[in-house]
C-alpha cells in the first residue's frame, strides 16, 4: 500500500484514539449501569450504548476509506454487538463488557502501529473473534440461544441521537503542539527584547518612545498569558484512562468500585499533564489495590460493600490541586512505625518525637511497602517514590493524610505551567545559576560576619545548624568546580560561600552555599538536549535579561545525591546511633538562646525565656528621657538601654538611620524595660554548659549586664543575663 | 562520477582553524555570527566551550581548536566566529579562528578520505566526510555527526590527546 498522506493519517489517529478513550469510559459506565436496576439503569445503560456505538463505528467507518481491512473485521465485530445491546437483543452481562474491552484493546494495538509504521499491521485476530463468538452467534440466531432478547426495551432500540456538536466544534481549531511550541518561544524572546526595552527608556519619560514601550509592555504581559493559556489541556485528559484501569483493577482484586471524578474542566500544562500520567496511575492502582477494603472487609467496618475513590480538581492560589481520596481502611500507622524501625530508618529516640503526620511521609521512601501481601498490582514499595519524584520533577509537591477506618488522601499540588517560573538567580565564581523558588525555603546568611551561624564539618561533610536542625550542606562551588575537574581536592567546601539556600526536594532539606544572592523573577524554561541533562547538575537553561544564558540548577538530582551521600557515611561512621542518643539528651536539657547582633555589631546571646517580646520602632519612636532614650508601649514609658552601654545611644545622631531597631522588651526589678539591638538572628539551643574559661567579667551596663562567656557554634559569644533574678541561674 | 555530478549541486562552506582549512556542506549552515559570550557548562566535556543564546534559543558551542586537539581546554574565544550548523540534535555552534568563503561550482569535487591515512590518520580521521578538491588546495570537509558526537562525549575517554599538544 501507498504510504498515506500524512495529514488525514494523524487526523484519523488523534480522532481514534480520543473515540478510544470514549470508549473505555462509555463500557465501564455500561457495566455499572447494569449493576443497577430499574430507570436509572435504562437511561444510563442507552445513553453509554449509543455513544459506545457511534464512536466504533466512526472508526469503522473511517477505516474503509483508508482500506485497514483488518481494522475493520475488528471494529465491525463490536460494533455489530454493541448493535445487539442496544437493540435489545442481548442482555449485557460482565463476560461481554470483557469482550467489548478487547475488542477496544485490538482496535488500540492495531491503531498504534499504524501510527509507528503507517501501514496497517498483518496479525491474526482469530482469539478475539472466538471470545466474541458465542454472543454473535446468540444474535444471529435469537430463536435459540438468546433468553434475554424476549423483551426488548423500546427506550433503547431508538437510540440518542447524536448531540449537536457541531456548532462547538467549529469554534475550535487542531494545532501542532511544535507550533505552540515556537510561539511560546517566540514569546520568551519577545519578553527579553521588551525587558531590555522598558529598562532604556525609564530615562527619557514622557516621550512618545516612553508610551509606545509602555503599550509594548502591556500587550507582552497580555500575550504572553493567552499563549500560555493556549498550551493548557484540561485535567480530563489526564483521567480519561482511569475509569477503565479502576474497572480492571477493581475485577482483578475481586473489588467493587466506584470511581468520582470532579472539577474535569480544570486545566494544567500540557506538560504537567503528560508528565503526571504515570504517576496518577500508580496511585489509583494503590488506592484500589490496597486502600479499598474487599466487600467482606468492608461490612465487617459498616461500610457499603462498594468502595468509593474520590479524585478531585481545582485551581487556588495559582497552583492546581489534585486529592485522590479513597473511602478505605487508611494507613497502618502501627506497620508504618514497626518497618520504619526495624530497616533503621529512624531510631528509638527520635521516633517518639515524631508525629503521625510526620510517621505518613515513610511511606514516600524508596522500597517503603506496608502492604501485607505484595499482589502484582502493586505493593512492591516502587510506587510512591517514584510518584513523588515525577510530581516534585514537574514542580509540584504531594502530601498524605490517612485515617484509621476512614480512609486515605493524598493531595498534589502543581504549578500551573512550567514554561515560565519563578526563580531565584545566585552567583558563584563570577557565573549566574537559577534555582527554581518552588524549591527554595529559606535563605540564610552564613560566613564571615554573620555571629555564629556558618558552616561547621562533621567527618568532612558539611553541615549547617538551622534553628536546632542539621543541616547536610551542599557548596555550589564545589559542585560545579567538581563537575568542572573531576577529582579535584576538595577544597574547603564553602570558604567564600556567605548565603545558605534552605532547598526541599526528594524529600530531603539541604543547604545550598552559594556566594551571592542576586534576584528573584520570572524565568522562561527553554528547552536543552539531553547532553546537559546528562550532567546530573542542571536541569536546563534560561536567558537573563542582559540577554546571557544561565543554568537551572537539578535541585532534585542535587538533593537525591546529597542524601545518598549522606546515608552511605551514616552507615560508615561508627557510632551514629550513640550520638544521635547524645544528641537527644542534650536536646532535653537544651535552654533556647535569642541570637543578636548588639549595637557596633557585636554578636551576643540572651535566654529567651527572660525576653517578654520584641517590638520594632522606627527611629522616629525614641524620645529622650533625660539622657537616655525611652519609646512608648502600650501606654508606658519603657526606658532603652543596649547592649556594652554604648555612649551613642545618649547622643543626638543615636539610633538614628530610616530603619526599624528591634527591641527587646523585658522586666528588671518589676518595671519593663526595653534592649535595643541592631539585628536580631537567631534562636539557637545551648546546652547549657562551656563557659569559656577566659573571662567572666561582669560589665555592669544600666540593666543589661554580660553575664558569661559562653562557646557557641565555637565562637565565643556573650550571655546576657536581662533579669536580676536570672543572674547566674545558668 | 557521482562525486563529480553532486560537485555541480553542493557549496562547501570554508573556514579557518588554527591556521588549517576546513569545510562543512553549506547546506548544513544555518548562519555564520562574531564570536561571542557563552555560559560556561561547568562538567562539560572539555570541547564543549559553553551554551549561546541564539534570539532566544540556547545553542551549544563546540571550538573546533579544543575538539582538534591544537588548542588547551576553553580557549579563550578571542576573536574568531562561530558557524552555526544544524545537526541531528538540533543546531550546533562551532568556533573556528575565521570564516573563509563559499566554494562552489565545477572547481571543487568532494574525494573520499584516502584510506591509507595521511599524516593526520588516526582518530581524527573519522571525523571527516572527505577531502574538498579545490583548485589550489584541499580541504577537509567535517561529517558534522561525527563531530557531534567527539564533541559531547564525556571525559572519560579525554585522555586522548594529540601528543603533539602545545600545552
Amino acid at each position: 500500500m501507498e504510504p498515506l498522506d500524512d495529514s488525514i493519517l494523524d487526523d484519523f489517529l488523534v480522532d481514534s484514539h480520543e473515540g478510544l478513550e470514549r470508549l473505555d469510559r462509555d463500557l465501564v459506565a455500561l457495566e455499572q449501569a447494569s449493576g443497577r436496576s430499574g430507570n436509572a439503569r435504562d437511561a444510563h445503560a442507552a445513553e453509554a450504548l449509543s455513544s459506545a456505538f457511534r464512536s466504533l463505528h466512526t472508526i469503522k467507518g473511517t477505516c474503509s476509506f483508508f482500506g485497514f481491512r483488518r481494522l475493520e473485521r475488528v471494529a465491525h465485530a463490536g460494533e455489530s454487538l454493541l448493535a445487539d445491546l442496544r437493540a435489545g437483543r442481548l442482555e449485557l452481562t460482565p463476560a461481554i463488557v470483557d469482550g467489548l474491552l478487547a475488542t477496544v484493546d485490538a482496535v488500540r494495538g492495531i491503531l498504534t502501529a499504524i501510527e509507528s509504521t503507517r501501514h496497517e499491521p498483518d496479525g491474526d485476530d482469530a482469539a478475539l473473534f472466538a471470545q466474541l463468538a458465542p454472543w454473535r452467534r446468540a444474535a444471529t440466531a435469537p430463536a435459540e440461544k438468546a433468553p434475554a432478547a424476549t423483551a426488548p426495551r423500546p427506550e433503547l432500540r431508538s437510540g440518542t441521537p447524536a448531540p449537536a456538536a457541531t456548532a462547538l466544534q467549529q469554534q475550535y481549531l487542531r494545532v501542532d503542539v511544535r507550533r505552540l511550541d515556537e510561539i511560546m518561544d517566540l514569546v520568551g524572546e519577545l519578553v527579553l527584547a521588551r525587558n531590555q526595552l522598558v529598562q532604556s527608556v525609564t530615562s527619557v519619560a514622557g516621550s512618545p518612545v516612553a508610551a509606545a514601550a509602555q503599550r509594548v509592555d502591556h500587550v507582552t504581559d497580555r500575550l504572553q498569558d493567552e499563549v500560555m493559556r493556549t498550551r493548557m489541556q484540561p485535567v480530563s485528559a489526564l483521567w480519561a484512562r482511569l475509569p477503565r484501569l479502576v474497572r480492571d483493577v477493581a475485577t482483578a482484586c475481586g473489588k467493587r468500585v466506584r470511581l468520582e471524578l470532579s472539577g474535569d474542566e480544570t486545566e494544567l500544562d500540557r506538560t504537567i499533564v503528560e508528565a503526571l500520567k504515570d504517576p496518577l496511575t500508580h496511585l489509583v492502582r494503590n488506592a484500589v489495590d490496597h486502600g479499598l477494603e474487599d466487600a467482606a472487609g468492608r461490612e465487617r467496618a459498616g461500610k457499603p460493600a462498594e468502595g468509593v475513590l474520590r479524585l478531585r480538581a481545582y485551581e487556588e492560589g495559582g497552583s492546581v490541586h489534585l486529592l485522590l481520596a479513597d473511602d478505605g481502611a487508611g494507613m497502618s500507622l502501627a506497620r508504618i512505625r514497626e518497618k520504619a524501625l526495624t530497616r533503621g530508618l529512624t531510631d528509638r529516640a527520635s521516633a517518639e518525637r515524631l508525629t503521625d503526620q510526620e510517621w505518613l511521609q515513610f511511606v514516600f521512601l524508596p522500597g517503603f511497602s506496608t502492604a501485607a501481601k505484595v499482589t502484582n498490582i502493586s505493593g512492591r514499595g516502587v510506587g510512591l517514590d517514584a510518584a513523588r519524584a515525577a510530581i516534585e520533577a514537574v514542580g509540584g509537591e504531594i502530601d498524605v493524610r490517612s485515617a484509621a477506618g476512614t480512609g486515605t488522601t493524598f493531595h498534589i499540588r502543581l504549578p500551573l505551567t512550567l514554561a515560565i517560573i519563578p526563580a531565584l538567580t545566585v552567583e558563584q565564581s563570577g557565573e549566574c545559576y537559577v534555582v527554581p523558588q518552588a524549591h527554595v525555603l529559606e535563605l540564610v546568611r552564613c560566613g564571615e560576619g554573620s555571629g555564629t551561624a556558618r558552616i561547621e564539618t562533621v567527618h568532612d561533610r558539611p553541615m549547617f545548624r538551622l534553628r536546632g536542625e542539621l543541616l547536610p550542606v551542599v557548596s555550589l562551588s564545589r559542585l560545579i568546580g567538581a563537575a568542572a575537574r573531576p577529582g579535584a581536592p576538595a577544597a574547603d567546601a564553602a570558604a567564600d560561600a556567605r548565603h545558605l539556600l534552605v532547598l526541599s526536594a526528594a524529600g530531603v532539606r539541604i543547604g545550598l552555599a552559594v556566594e551571592r544572592v542576586r534576584d528573584t523573577e520570572d524565568i522562561v524554561v527553554k528547552p536543552v538536549g539531553r547532553r546537559l541533562r546528562e550532567s546530573g547538575l542542571f536541569a536546563g537553561a534560561t536567558v537573563r535579561g542582559d540577554g546571557r544564558v544561565a543554568l537551572i540548577l537539578d535541585v532534585h538530582a542535587i538533593a537525591g545525591r546529597s542524601a545518598a551521600e549522606h546515608a552511605a557515611q551514616v552507615d560508615t561512621a561508627a557510632g551514629a546511633a550513640t550520638a544521635a542518643h547524645a544528641e537527644s539528651d542534650r536536646r532535653a536539657r537544651a535552654i533556647p538562646l535569642l541570637l543578636v547582633r548588639a549595637r557596633r555589631g557585636v554578636p551576643a546571646a540572651v535566654r529567651v525565656a527572660e525576653v517578654e517580646r520584641i517590638v520594632e520602632f522606627e527611629s522616629g519612636a525614641f524620645e529622650r528621657l533625660g539622657e537616655r532614650p525611652a519609646v512608648r508601649l502600650d501606654g508606658e514609658v519603657l526606658p532603652i538601654r543596649s547592649l556594652d552601654g554604648d555612649p551613642l545611644l545618649a547622643g543626638p545622631e543615636a539610633l538614628s538611620g530610616d530603619r526599624p531597631w528591634p527591641v527587646l522588651v523585658h522586666s528588671l526589678g518589676g518595671r519593663r524595660q526595653g534592649l535595643v539591638v541592631d539585628a536580631v538572628e537567631d534562636i539557637v539551643e545551648w546546652d547549657g554548659g562551656l563557659p569559656h574559661p577566659a573571662a567572666r567579667g561582669r560589665a555592669a551596663s544600666g540593666g543589661a549586664e554580660r553575664d558569661t562567656r559562653i562557646v557557641l557554634n565555637d565562637h565565643i559569644t556573650d550571655l546576657v543575663t536581662l533579669s536580676g533574678d536570672a543572674r547566674g541561674a545558668a | 562520477m557521482t562525486g563529480a555530478a553532486l560537485s555541480t549541486q553542493r557549496g562547501w562552506c570554508t573556514f579557518e582553524v588554527c591556521g588549517r582549512d576546513y569545510a562543512v556542506d553549506v547546506a548544513s549552515v544555518q548562519e555564520v555570527l562574531r564570536a561571542q559570550p557563552l555560559t560556561r557548562v561547568p562538567g562539560a566535556p572539555p570541547a564543549w566551550t559553553g551554551l549561546l543564546n541564539l534570539r532566544g534559543r540556547i545553542v551549544p558551542a563546540v571550538d573546533l581548536r579544543v575538539l582538534f586537539g591544537v588548542a588547551p581546554e576553553r580557549a579563550p574565544a578571542a576573536g574568531g566566529a562561530l558557524v552555526v550548523v544544524r545537526s541531528g540534535e538540533g543546531p550546533l555552534a562551532l568556533g573556528v579562528d575565521a570564516i573563509g568563503d563559499v566554494h562552489r561550482g565545477a572547481d571543487t569535487r568532494l574525494e573520499p578520505w584516502p584510506e591509507a591515512g595521511g599524516e593526520r590518520g588516526g582518530p581524527d580521521a573519522a571525523l571527516f566526510a572527505g577531502v574538498l578538491a579545490a583548485a589550489e588546495r584541499l580541504i577537509g570537509v567535517l561529517d558534522l555527526e561525527r563531530v557531534v558526537e567527539r564533541a559531547f562525549e564525556r571525559p572519560a575517554s579525554a585522555s586522548r590527546r594529540t601528543p603533539g599538544d602545545p600545552s
